[in-house]
């Protein structure tokens, strides 16, 4: 049977990859909406959309082969971890349907857009040298009207996004990280970069962002797995 | 978009300043032709002959003010042995809007598609105005608007573009309003 | 140099800690078969898995059942046990290719479907690609290179988003260029499977020497990312032709007026994206091909008209205005024809004649969306 998964941010790829490249060394760094935080419900119903975890093997190269071993464990780990959180908060986690969503227009045009968002949000908030102006001391992003298109189907009052990359160092890599701190080249090992969001499905405001960005963690194991999503949603207002 | 931001970001940095600067609501001067008065603020970045103004991303919306196009020029910039649509200033209204809808086209959009073009005042040059929708590299639809006129033989061009779902019609209005301010010099 | 040093170091790091690359003993994949996900094929697949959810609401991909089932059937005359396993994606772009990726997903670009004369130079197509699947040529190669520079290539598409992937895809077959024995393997079992099929095998070359031609005619052949993958595309249509001409091919078919029906609705649209290009040489060589087949239409005809028209150079406006009176002489002229016609007319200065056809495409039956523009030129002319 082929699983199919709806992957909620793949614009926001690119612009990590920016991020990485260029951001400052702050592990996390979160944002919280500038505008009024509507009254949060005893127990808000918390539509998870689908956990766009990879894990891949950086191998001598320089490059990011994906494993698919990994990543299934990944998602897995982290799922629990979700589950545990939002229990832990009164919060109640609905599971997005991934079946065929390509069907669902209105849906997947929701879905692209907060990927714009959330790139936008890591170009434009993370990297001082792209920093707008009108932004300033603001953090005010919505996905509008639209975002009914998940509240009503699913009954959920916030839907929350998650976004992790964790890249391990092969053997080959391992033996280049020894060589490059001989030579005084920084190779790296391998990091976890990661951001969520949580959008207010009442408003279709993101009320809350945190970008995550460590050099160690592995999501292969449940516990640093646990540690790595507690770590991105601990200021989650929830 | 997201390769405009990264080229950018990597000149913004090394020349060690902001790429955006703030625009204030009040009147602005657009290249050495015309000037338009805005009611909010902005935050704009410039680059050859275009300038850009956005509050909340580019890729979420953004005004671009193409500052006199000349033969031809390009609308997007691009390497020098691509072959792109250029601009001849014999052209008429029907060429241009064909002109820039072609170059939305190779620059990665799908669907574009250029309406309603029709006759309109760009401050007191007899100029031209057209609808737009197309999507994006990445299949997220985007509505836009066009007003342009040619003076001394060069192109100006007002291009307003943003996500259809909350960021176009967000301000759609104050573009409106700014394009009924325009005064040419 | 510290750099010429740590690259020499990089490479003997990696060659002594990757140890060799499997290349031997890749099997070919079975009907229905998935790789199991301890192993580095899942990898693959799982990234061409996410790969294809983007692809399939990329604004890309044309949607038309019937040009997607005649597309898939005749995929499935080819190898009917594996066509299941294979999801075709019908790729809007003025490129000509189509695209294997190891998953099954199988992207055929609109470029090669409008250059394709017949069914037959279709399913030579298409059989070529099923070949690089059945082999398993993307896994063999992805370890034949992965710890070499080449494999940079490889996932480098993945920070693009659905625009770099595609444009990855465009520069070559697949994911990355297949060996050169691979793409012989891939011409000559698919060459017996069209064949094994019933379609003519000498039609398989004859694609090829149509797009050799092309590229010989226009002004820059380096724009094509298909050419620029495939230099030994000669050699391949001479290897080709050979193959076919050792077999029978007495009974078996084109399918053009299939083909040629089938594409009918598209064909404005494709070629509008050929012309947005730009490359008045290469677009000149290409309608003088797809006229080839018969009497020149009235949309052939326009868009000549059109090509003479964007290029205005020389004897440009006369030609255009040749080409767009031929047109609406026949009965398959599209309605811009006159809105075309008045504006190279009214840049040679002839006003009558501006006035007749702008008057004309206010009349035509279908209520022109930009009235109010051509009824103010009607003000401004003379």
């Amino acid at each position: 049977m082929r699983e199919r998964r709806r992957r909620a941010g793949g614009h926001g790829l690119a612009a990590l990859a920016i991020v990485l490249l260029l951001g400052a060394c702050a592990q996390t760094q979160s944002f919280l909406t500038s505008g009024d935080l509507a009254e949060k419900p005893a127990n808000p119903h918390v539509l998870i959309m689908p956990t766009d975890v990879e894990l891949s093997e950086l191998t001598a190269a320089g490059l990011l082969e994906p494993n698919a071993a990994w990543t299934a464990a990944g998602r897995r780990n982290v799922d629990a971890a979700l589950d545990a959180l939002l229990a832990q908060r009164s919060a109640i986690a609905v599971r997005y349907d991934e079946t065929d969503s390509a069907a669902k227009e209105a849906e997947a045009q929701l879905l692209k857009l907060h990927s714009v968002v959330g790139g936008t949000i890591l170009v434009h908030k993370y990297l001082p040298a792209l920093a707008l102006p009108t932004k300033k001391d603001i953090f005010d992003w919505s996905l509008g009207d639209g975002a009914t298109a998940l509240r009503e189907p699913y009954g959920a009052d916030y839907a929350l996004f998650i976004y992790l990359r964790d890249s391990f160092a092969s053997d080959s890599r391992k033996a280049l990280i020894v060589v490059g701190a001989v030579l005084g080249i920084g190779v790296s090992g391998g990091h976890q970069a990661g951001f969520a969001s949580l959008v207010d499905l009442r408003s279709g405001e993101i009320i809350w962002f945190n970008r995550l960005v460590s050099a160690a963690g592995d999501l292969r194991e449940p516990e640093l797995a646990r540690e790595a999503t507690h770590n991105l949603l601990k200021d989650l207002p929830l | 978009m997201i390769r405009f931001i990264a080229v950018l970001a990597v000149l913004t940095v090394l020349a060690g300043c902001a790429a955006y600067s703030l625009v204030d609501a009040k009147r602005q001067t657009i290249g050495d032709a015309y000037t338009v008065q805005p009611s909010i603020q902005w935050s704009k970045a410039d680059a050859d002959k275009v300038e850009i103004w956005t509050v909340d991303g580019p890729d979420l919306e953004m005004i671009r003010f193409f500052r006199g196009l000349s033969d031809g020029d390009r609308l997007f910039s691009a390497k020098d042995d691509v072959k792109l649509p250029t601009y001849n200033p014999d052209m008429k209204a029907s060429e241009i809007m064909e002109f820039v809808v072609d170059s939305i086209a190779r620059a990665g959009a799908g669907n574009v598609d250029g309406t309603a073009l029709r006759p309109a005042q760009f401050g007191t040059v007899p100029g031209f105005r057209f609808d737009l929708s197309f999507t994006s590299g990445d299949g997220l639809w985007f509505d836009g608007l066009a007003i342009g006129a040619t003076i001394d033989d060069k192109l100006h061009l007002i291009l307003y573009t943003g996500a259809r779902q909350h960021y176009f019609p967000k301000y759609r209005d104050e573009v409106e309003r700014m394009i009924g301010t325009i005064e040419t010099t | 140099m510290k750099c010429a040093r740590a690259t020499s170091l990089l490479t003997a790091a990696a060659l002594l800690a990757s140890g060799c690359a499997q290349t031997g003993d890749i099997q070919k994949i079975e009907p229905g078969e998935r790789p199991s996900i301890e192993s580095d094929e899942a990898g693959l697949w799982m990234q061409m898995d996410r790969f294809e959810e983007d692809l399939k609401t990329s604004g890309k991909v044309i949607a038309d059942p019937d040009l997607n089932a005649y597309v898939r059937d005749i995929l499935c005359r080819l190898k009917a046990d594996y066509c299941v396993d294979i999801r075709i994606y019908i790729v809007r772009t003025a490129d000509f290719n189509a695209s294997m990726a190891p998953n099954g997903v199988m992207i055929v670009w609109t470029g090669i479907i409008l250059r394709a004369r017949n069914e037959a130079q279709l399913a030579s197509v298409l059989g070529h690609e099923l070949v690089h699947y059945i082999g398993r040529h993307a896994l063999k190669r992805w370890r034949e290179i992965r710890n070499t520079t080449d494999a940079a290539v490889f996932f480098t598409f993945a920070t693009g988003g659905i625009a770099g992937i595609l444009a990855g895809f465009a520069a070559y077959d697949s994911i990355m260029s297949f060996s050169r024995d691979m793409e012989r393997e891939a011409d000559s079992r698919g060459l017996a499977m069209m064949h094994a099929a019933g379609y003519d095998s000498r039609e398989a070359a004859k694609i090829w020497q149509q797009l050799i031609k092309e590229k010989e005619e226009s002004d820059e052949p380096k724009r094509s990312a298909f050419f620029s993958t495939h230099p030994a595309t000669e050699e391949r249509s001479k290897t080709l032709a050979e193959l076919a001409a050792a077999t029978d091919n007495a009974g078996t078919s084109l399918g053009r007026e299939r083909h040629a029906a089938m594409t009918a609705p598209f064909r404005h649209d494709w070629l509008l994206d050929e012309l947005r290009q730009r490359d008045y040489a290469r677009f000149e060589v290409l309608l003088d091909q797809l006229s080839e087949t018969g009497q020149e239409d009235g949309e052939l005809l326009f868009f000549r008209g059109e090509l003479h028209r964007l290029r205005g150079e020389g004897e440009d406006d006369a030609k255009a205005i040749a080409a767009y009176t031929a047109a609406l002489e026949s009965d398959s002229a599209p309605p811009e024809t006159y809105r075309s016609l008045g504006l190279v007319q009214w840049s040679a200065g002839n006003t009558a004649a501006t006035r007749a056809a702008f008057e004309s495409y206010l009349a035509s039956e279908r209520d022109p969306e930009d009235r109010a523009m051509i009824e103010h030129y009607l003000q401004q002319i003379p």
